[in-house]
């Protein structure tokens, strides 16, 4: 054998299934059970009080964020598939990028006692997500802007309702102008990893919300009879299903090799969560239209869930960059890898 | 205020320095022995078992890379579990196949280890180094996906079977010493019971081997006619009547072993895509670049729903193989396609009088055979649909 050859780093992804896993994501699921339902984020609609109520048990969890990406991944997933409300979200990306900034407040973010939101308001080239929604903190919190070279703090307070087509979710117009302290990114690696797992936390909110999309569409698949025998034992519904399935695996698998490699300050983790966010953006597309197509005429009614996790799962997908501005970078970095040394 | 617990222990990133060791030790071995022709084998340019296919093969088991968690004499080392994955990982990061003969060391010799007879696991290692050339006899002219349905019978007479009937769609049939045979050994029976499996030896008077070239124009697949073979009653595997037993289990196989190959053959096409697009960058339109990004998130997607098939073989987790033959069969065809339409007249205008067509669109020709062999595409989706969605059965 020859002379062992200059090794580049060794790391492999152990994707094996540890009992922390089982029981995050089953406290999470039994927390959201407890105290938040479908029925809840459909009243909370015109009640944003409903919310509020909800509220201090959810904050109980936003300390998940400083156990990892991974984690927080896991959490989020749950966090879509329950449809729980969006201050959650909002509060892991403020007490996230508070952290990576060393932040005087971070204890008291990730303590879930000051909970705040994130605006990015960045240029639409470049390495940044471009300007989004903005998720609305709870309690009327602070929100942190984000630009390309600093954030500023905008405080507390009443906010301006921004009406989406996600009706589990609140977003609020920040005033991107206001005067504020700004603060340079300090840490640029920290940085970096704040909004790749943000972007992974968006993707894995859709992928739950589609999670239950699909169980709730192969239920209904197999208790729906029409010409005597349950839909499910059709071949075109049972493979449209399973394109759909096939298309959740992928993009539930992408997200979390992503998640290992930000956890791992892997130097392939930009592509990565690119690739993630790409796949998760697929398969949102798909069950977009095929949970309402495969659940029929009731899967079109106002009454039926289907929309709201539709919904849920659309309006994520646009979260920290749409997945076709994922889409693109990836592009980038499979044809101009150069670019990828650059930025990114 | 309870604090939510602190997560320790989630999936993550794993290296330390034995690991290292094993990877530098497997990519000195790789930089040493891998194969630089295999490309032409992948886009259907070659076929057959050319002879560098089998020196990588015996390469691998020699040096106990085959399958490192396996022992010594069994192409492995004893290798740790995250061993066994950073050479898979390694693998199809370099875009390797092990084996340009899938059926030996990938169904027939873990089908002899865990149900053969002594005599019978003794011809493992041959087949696993690739010594010897081994064929499965499934697929019947009236029994293609539905296995159950076979014909071909093997009576019991004074201590031997006698073999009657027709395999077709045989892979490696032209090239194989012998044949792990599915046939219907209780003549009163139906469907999956009362089938058994044999070894026969395809130089035995009575069988014929009339090879079938694909559309591509490789003779890789063979009708076998058994006429009143006579095979010794010890080339019985496992029990009489048990062969669905045998069938279930190599499925398991092809679960532990052949993700890697679909993947690795991926991300082959994959590299060379992305060359080829670097290469005819003023020709990328919007529309090419965007099909080449949608691929781009297809194989990276792939590659980990791979690495989590990995990790499911070892958590005892429930089958996700259906997903990744349909993922890497159907992927690869696009590739492929996409490939063809980049290169222009270069995919129709053949290099070669027996090629039969450019490389991309040989390509793609050959890999239309992977949506269709070893259970077809419509078949996976319906393994999948009971399986994995529990959707009522269609019967």
């Amino acid at each position: 054998m020859s002379a062992v050859a200059p090794s580049r780093p060794a790391p492999v992804a152990d994707f094996r299934l540890t009992v922390e896993e089982q029981l995050l994501r089953d406290s999470v699921r039994d927390m959201l059970a407890a105290h938040w339902t479908p029925a809840m984020a459909r009243e909370a609609t015109g009640d944003p009080g409903v919310t509020g109520a909800a509220w201090p048990r959810l904050a109980e969890w936003v300390g998940v964020i400083e156990s990892g990406t991974v984690a927080t991944c896991l959490a989020a997933e749950e966090a879509g598939a329950a449809l729980a409300p969006g201050e959650i979200l909002a509060a892991w990306a403020f007490a996230g990028l508070l952290g990576a900034m060393e932040h005087p407040l971070a204890a008291d973010a990730v303590g879930g006692e000051l909970a705040g939101s994130v605006a990015l308001d960045t240029g639409r080239r470049g390495p940044l997500p471009p300007p989004g929604l903005v998720l609305r903190p709870a309690a009327d919190g602070p929100v942190m802007v984000i630009d390309e070279e600093a954030a500023t703090l905008l405080p507390a307070g009443p906010r301006r309702t921004v009406h989406t087509a996600d009706l589990s979710r609140r977003f609020v117009a920040a005033d991107t102008a206001t005067e504020g302290d700004r603060i340079p990114h300090p840490v640029p690696d920290a940085f970096a990893a704040w909004i790749q797992t943000s972007a992974l936390m968006a993707g894995a909110d859709a992928l739950g919300a589609c999670r239950t999309l699909l169980r709730a569409t192969v239920d209904y698949a197999g208790v729906r009879k029409q010409f005597g025998r349950p839909i499910g034992t059709f071949q075109a519904v049972r493979h449209r299903l399973v394109d759909l399935a096939l298309a959740l695996e992928r993009a539930t698998a992408s997200t979390y090799l992503a998640a290992m490699l930000v956890d791992a300050r892997d130097p392939e983790a930009g592509r990565a969560v690119h690739a993630a966010r790409a796949s998760a953006g697929d398969a949102v597309a798909r069950f977009t239209r095929g949970a309402v197509q495969l659940h029929g005429a009731i899967g079109y009614t106002w009454e039926h869930d289907v929309h709201l996790y539709v919904r849920r799962a659309y309006v994520s997908d646009r979260l920290f960059g749409a997945g076709s501005w994922h889409r693109e970078r990836l592009a980038e970095t499979v044809l101009e890898p150069e670019e990828e040394l650059r930025g990114a | 205020m309870i604090s939510s617990p602190t997560h320790e222990g989630l999936m993550q990133i794993v290296s330390d320095s034995r690991l290292d060791r094993f990877r530098s030790e497997f990519n000195a071995f790789l930089d040493e022995h891998a194969p630089s022709d295999a490309s032409d084998w992948i886009f259907g340019l070659v076929g057959g078992i050319p002879d560098w296919a089998r020196r990588w093969q015996a390469a691998l088991f020699d040096h106990g890379f085959l399958s490192p968690q396996s022992p010594p004499g069994l192409g492995g080392r004893n290798a740790s579990q995250l061993e066994a994955l950073v050479h898979l990982d390694e693998l199809s990061r370099r875009g390797l196949p092990r084996s340009f003969h899938f059926p030996g060391w990938g169904i027939v010799a873990p089908t002899l280890l865990e149900f053969g007879s002594e005599g019978q696991r003794a011809l493992a290692p041959r087949a696993l180094r690739g010594d010897e050339t081994w064929c499965v006899g499934m697929s019947e002219p009236g029994a293609g996906s539905d296995l159950a349905g076979l014909a071909t019978r093997a009576e019991e007479r004074a201590g031997s079977f006698v073999v009657t009937g027709q395999k077709v769609w045989t892979s490696y049939a032209p090239w194989a010493g012998r044949c792990l045979l599915y046939a219907r050994t209780d003549p009163g029976s139906r469907g999956s019971r009362g089938l058994s499996v044999l070894i026969v030896d395809l130089d035995a008077p009575g069988v014929e081997v009339r090879p079938i070239r694909h559309l591509g124009g490789e003779p890789e697949l063979a009708e076998v006619f058994f006429d009143g073979v006579s095979v010794p009653r010890e080339s019985l595997v496992g029990n009489l009547h048990a062969g669905w037993e045998v069938a279930t289990a190599s499925l398991k196989y092809e679960r532990q072993g052949l993700w890697v190959e679909w993947l690795a053959a991926v991300q082959h096409v994959f590299d060379r895509l992305v060359e080829l697009a670097r290469l005819r960058r003023r020709d990328l339109d919007a529309a090419l670049r965007g099909r080449l990004v949608v691929a781009a998130e297809r194989v990276a997607a792939t590659r980990a729903l791979g690495l989590r098939e990995f990790a499911r073989v070892y958590d005892g987790m429930p089958p996700a193989q259906s997903f990744l033959k349909l993922a890497t069969s159907e992927l690869s065809q696009d590739l492929f396609e996409l490939g063809a339409e980049l290169s222009g007249d270069d995919a129709v205008v053949s290099p070669t009088p027996a090629a039969g067509a450019g490389r991309w669109l040989s390509g793609l020709l050959k890999s239309m055979g992977d949506t269709i062999g070893g259970g077809t595409s419509e078949i996976q989706r319906e393994i999948i649909a009971s399986a994995a969605l529990r959707l009522p059965s269609p019967r």
